[in-house]
């Protein structure tokens, strides 16, 4: 049995990016994004149910849409316009979003989850304010790794 | 001489009661919106804003059944509070209910074993007594909250 924990306030400073999609935002330290894509009319199919691809800088990327549940969508909504280029070891992942802000010198309050909320494959390290709204403030290569997941 | 005690009784299914000692629950809501949380599991994945506080809001009926349950009938969330240890920082953790508590009378010959419904119930319980003709298991907050479950 897991001893009970005292959860604690921290706070992060540094360059972050807030991913917002299906009505939840993310935020990952900007070195977790590699590039940002406008996708237009640029998502393919990529022959897998879920999986799309965009080309970018002469190269096919692989390209994903999640819900809010961070299950992968089978259809990439008209109001998602970006991608965000996320590092995954060597490779590349598109995640497509509806907005990517990039916060300069920012400094989040960050407050843990609790731990009955957590799960060891979760990228979500803790929850944190934007605008007075909660914003998860998510590990950008355990996120492009549970994007990429095989889930059947 | 039988030890007399008060508890707090709450259904987390129709029909089907936890107990909290009186000093863990601290408030009952009507009207919450709670807040999604991603990749969390299926039994705590909401989040209550309270006091400015963000609290995990835990539905006992799918722990309960390692399933997750149809929402329809639980209308309220009962405030839990806890401590870790002793002289700990008091911390807060919300429960899904059916219907509004109760408090109610408890006496050592109301003892009884747990429900043999969950293996989660030892996990979670420090002690169990009958009500009503059925068992209440007594939740400690602190072991469903400040740890992972299994």
């Amino acid at each position: 049995m897991n001893a009970p924990v005292t959860s604690a306030l921290s706070s992060l400073h540094g360059h972050f990016a807030a991913l917002e999609f299906d009505g939840i935002t993310l935020v990952l330290e900007q070195a977790a994004l590699d590039d940002v894509q406008v996708l237009e009319d640029r998502a393919r199919s990529g022959g897998r149910a879920g999986w799309f691809t965009l080309s970018a800088d002469h190269q096919e990327l692989p390209l994903l849409a999640l819900d809010r549940q961070l299950r992968r969508l089978p259809t990439i909504g008209a109001d998602r316009r970006l991608a965000a280029v996320l590092r995954l070891g060597e490779e590349r992942l598109g995640l497509a979003c509806r907005s990517l802000r990039m916060l300069r010198d920012a400094t989040l309050r960050l407050e843990p989850l609790a731990p009955c909320m957590q799960l060891i494959q979760s990228p979500v390290l803790g929850l944190t304010e934007l605008n007075d709204a909660v914003a998860f403030v998510c590990d950008g290569q355990q996120l492009a790794a549970i994007a990429a997941a095989e889930v059947d | 001489m039988q030890t007399r005690a008060t508890a707090v009784i709450a259904p987390y299914a129709p029909g089907r009661f936890f107990a909290l000692p009186p000093v863990c629950s601290v408030a009952v809501l009507d009207e919450f919106t709670p807040i999604e949380v991603p990749a969390a599991p299926y039994y705590c994945n909401s989040l209550l804003r309270w006091q400015q506080q963000l609290l995990p809001i835990l539905d006992l009926a799918s722990l309960i059944r390692a399933l997750p349950a149809a929402q329809i009938g639980r209308r309220y969330v009962l405030v839990a509070a806890y401590q870790v240890r002793e002289f700990a920082p008091i911390q807060h953790g919300a429960l899904m209910i059916a219907d509004l508590p109760q408090m109610i009378p408890v006496t050592d010959a109301d003892a009884s074993a747990l429900p043999n419904d969950s293996d989660i119930w030892p996990e979670i319980s420090v002690s169990c007594f009958r009500h009503s003709g059925q068992p209440v298991p007594i939740l400690d907050p602190a072991l469903l909250f400040a740890r992972p479950l299994s």
